[in-house]
């Protein structure tokens, strides 16, 4: 029995060799899905990301049978990423036992799949966690996509030559973090790293993170022009405390968005750490007489005013005001990793307030 | 929500809410204050309000038409009015702390910073600078600003479209019965989630409140951003330590604001136990 059971699948494994170069019932072998966070942390595989605070990413990421074709995200520098794919064959239950299979890609991947076995341990289906190799992450801030191109080397470890070309997955985008994630953005929303990563891209440094998310807020007003400066909170239930949903969710709905420095400083903070970037916002008061400013939005212009308090984005003890544009000496800016006293000299006309505090940021809703 | 009259009065949408009295004190001038703590902030800001006569009645509705008319012939700037007609002086001068504590713009208070015309309103803040000014009227509060902020422009007319706005507040028609206010009607409040069970847990409830005009409504927890209004009484809200919290009680007491398209406004404060 055993010598006849080598037989038939010696001549099975011919027959599909056969099939592969083009026989009769013609060979198709397809990638079902693929995940790319397909297991807790982020030591192997992609971290966990959502959309934001009740929307989940639903996974397979890349499933197409269900059209869908959700990104992910890693951390800049990281290599040997893991995924783990489903692949499918036409050959019936148990003609196939295992199969090698290989990737090229093309775009901005992380690495390609080697020569790696699969096997058929379900019916036609077939799953393994695959390793990106012979490439990294970049090393800087990103949202960027790849391609890949599959290819069976092997069928039942017989080579195929040619290979047997399954085709095309992709495009795979995927979210490029300066660092890990932390509290409150543990696990990272794509509703703000749609923003962040884009603003904050080719950026490698906590410091240069900090500096394009600063300015990212501040000309979101200029861009979309549907945001301007008021001296109210809009999105704020105490000085550290921010409803995200809300603003994120009226940024993309309104043409009447309003939000003072206390939404703006919390934001740049929240925006930051979203991406790995250490943050804090710190308020001064009470009593600031300002210089001409430029608040967020084009309802103010250039104008002096007179606030009780002011917070902004505290970033590695730097100031980072995405509120405002200072002029001082004829050329206006974002004030980004400004010292302390280097911001006081250009924003306040007098004595710099006498209070200060420092928040960690809380996302409620 | 913008209203276009005569010189382009602008009246917005916006919020409200809560606060303590803390004390009442006698004046040299005869006059007597009372305290309110603000809502943000250890230890919050204090905000000092000259008492008013609990006689003084209420006034039912915005007199907006003459308004429109008094102001017409002295504008001469865009400005930007916001009104509210509140059910109480309480809650009218709960809603100015809130407006006062969760805004940066530097205010003064008029009794502290008198004007040389003289009182505006029962209580009144002001910042001449950049044009604004709010104030209380019986249970109207009113807040004027520039519709643009120029540094450059003359704002001295904005005081006076303040006082011509009291003016017609004072000479309106008043009602002692706050029931005959056409204030929205809140008949139950509930909680639609979990009990919270530490400070900063989300709570989520339902209000069942209607128009008394039949029009939309809109509900807002108390201190919390201008803009995280709902329109079907439905509210997800975290607690506020600093805000929430009830002196010797392990509950939380919120209160929500519910207005209409008039600006009417009235309130609930409910206690939820952790």
């Amino acid at each position: 029995m055993r010598r006849i059971g080598y037989m038939v699948a010696t001549l099975m494994i011919f027959a599909f060799s056969e099939r592969a170069q083009g026989f009769l019932p013609p060979l198709d072998i397809d990638v079902v899905w693929i995940y790319f966070d397909y297991e807790d942390g982020y030591a192997n595989d992609a971290l966990r990301i959502v959309k934001n605070a009740s929307t989940e990413i639903a996974k397979p990421e890349w499933y197409p049978a269900y059209s869908r074709n959700n990104r992910f995200a890693y951390i800049k520098g990281q290599t040997n990423r893991k995924i783990k794919v489903r692949f499918w064959h036409n050959q019936g239950e148990g003609a196939i036992n295992n199969m090698h299979v290989r990737t090229t890609g093309s775009g901005y991947y992380p690495g390609t799949i080697a020569e790696s076995i699969v096997y058929f341990t379900s019916g036609s289906f077939g799953e393994a966690i695959l390793t990106m190799t012979n490439g990294q992450v970049s090393n800087y801030v990103q949202l960027w996509g790849f391609y890949y191109y599959w290819y069976v080397t092997k069928l039942n470890g017989q080579p195929l030559d040619p290979q047997y070309y399954i085709g095309m997955t992709g495009g795979h985008d995927y979210y490029i973090l300066l660092a890990a994630p932390q509290a409150p953005m543990s696990v990272p929303w794509t509703d703000v790293l749609d923003y962040a990563c884009v603003w904050a891209r080719n950026q490698s440094t906590a410091a240069n993170v900090a500096k394009k998310i600063t300015e990212g807020i501040y000309y979101l007003g200029d861009t979309d022009g549907d945001i301007d400066y008021d001296y109210a909170s809009y999105y704020c239930t105490d000085y550290n405390k921010i409803r995200l949903m809300n603003f994120l969710n009226d940024v993309k709905s309104r043409n009447n968005v309003y939000v003072n420095c206390t939404d703006l400083g919390n934001l740049v903070n929240v925006f930051a750490i979203t991406v790995g970037c250490p943050a804090n916002s710190k308020r001064m008061w009470y009593g600031i007489n300002t210089h001409e400013i430029d608040p967020i939005g084009d309802r103010f212009g250039w104008v002096t005013v007179s606030w009780s308090y002011h917070q902004f984005g505290w970033i590695n003890n730097l100031v980072n005001d995405g509120s405002l544009r200072l002029d001082r000496y004829g050329t206006p800016r974002v004030p980004t990793n400004m010292a302390q006293d280097d911001y006081n000299q250009l924003l306040i006309n007098g004595t710099p307030p006498p209070n200060s505090q420092v928040y960690s940021v809380q996302i409620v809703n | 929500m913008k209203n276009k009259i005569g010189c382009r009065i602008i009246a917005m949408f916006a919020f409200f809410y809560v606060n303590i009295v803390l004390c009442i004190t006698p004046c040299l001038s005869g006059e007597s204050f009372h305290i309110r703590k603000g809502v943000w902030g250890d230890p919050p800001q204090e905000y000092k309000f000259r008492n008013v006569p609990e006689d003084g009645g209420f006034v039912k509705e915005f007199p907006l038409e003459t308004v429109q008319n008094k102001i017409k012939e002295n504008c001469t700037g865009n400005i930007t009015l916001e009104y509210w007609v509140y059910t109480s002086v309480d809650d009218a001068e709960m809603a100015m702390v809130e407006r006062l504590d969760m805004s940066n713009l530097s205010m003064q208070n008029i009794i502290d910073f008198p004007l040389p015309g003289g009182q505006i309103g029962d209580n009144c803040w002001h910042q001449l600078g950049v044009g604004a000014i709010q104030f209380i009227r019986n249970n109207i509060l009113v807040s004027i600003t520039p519709s643009s902020f120029d540094s450059s422009a003359d704002l001295s007319f904005i005081e006076g479209i303040a006082r011509e706005i009291d003016s017609v507040i004072v000479n309106s028609e008043k009602v002692y019965d706050t029931k005959l206010i056409l204030a929205p009607e809140i008949h139950e409040i509930q909680i639609i989630s979990s009990l919270p069970k530490n400070w900063d847990d989300q709570v989520a409830v339902k209000i069942n409140a209607t128009d008394p005009k039949g029009g939309k409504l809109f509900f807002r927890k108390y201190a919390t951003g201008f803009a995280l209004v709902s329109e079907d009484g439905a509210l997800n809200f975290s607690l506020n330590k600093n805000t929430d919290s009830v002196e010797d009680s392990n509950r939380a007491k919120v209160k929500i604001w519910v207005w209409n398209e008039d600006n009417i406004v009235t309130s609930i404060e409910h206690e939820i136990p952790f």
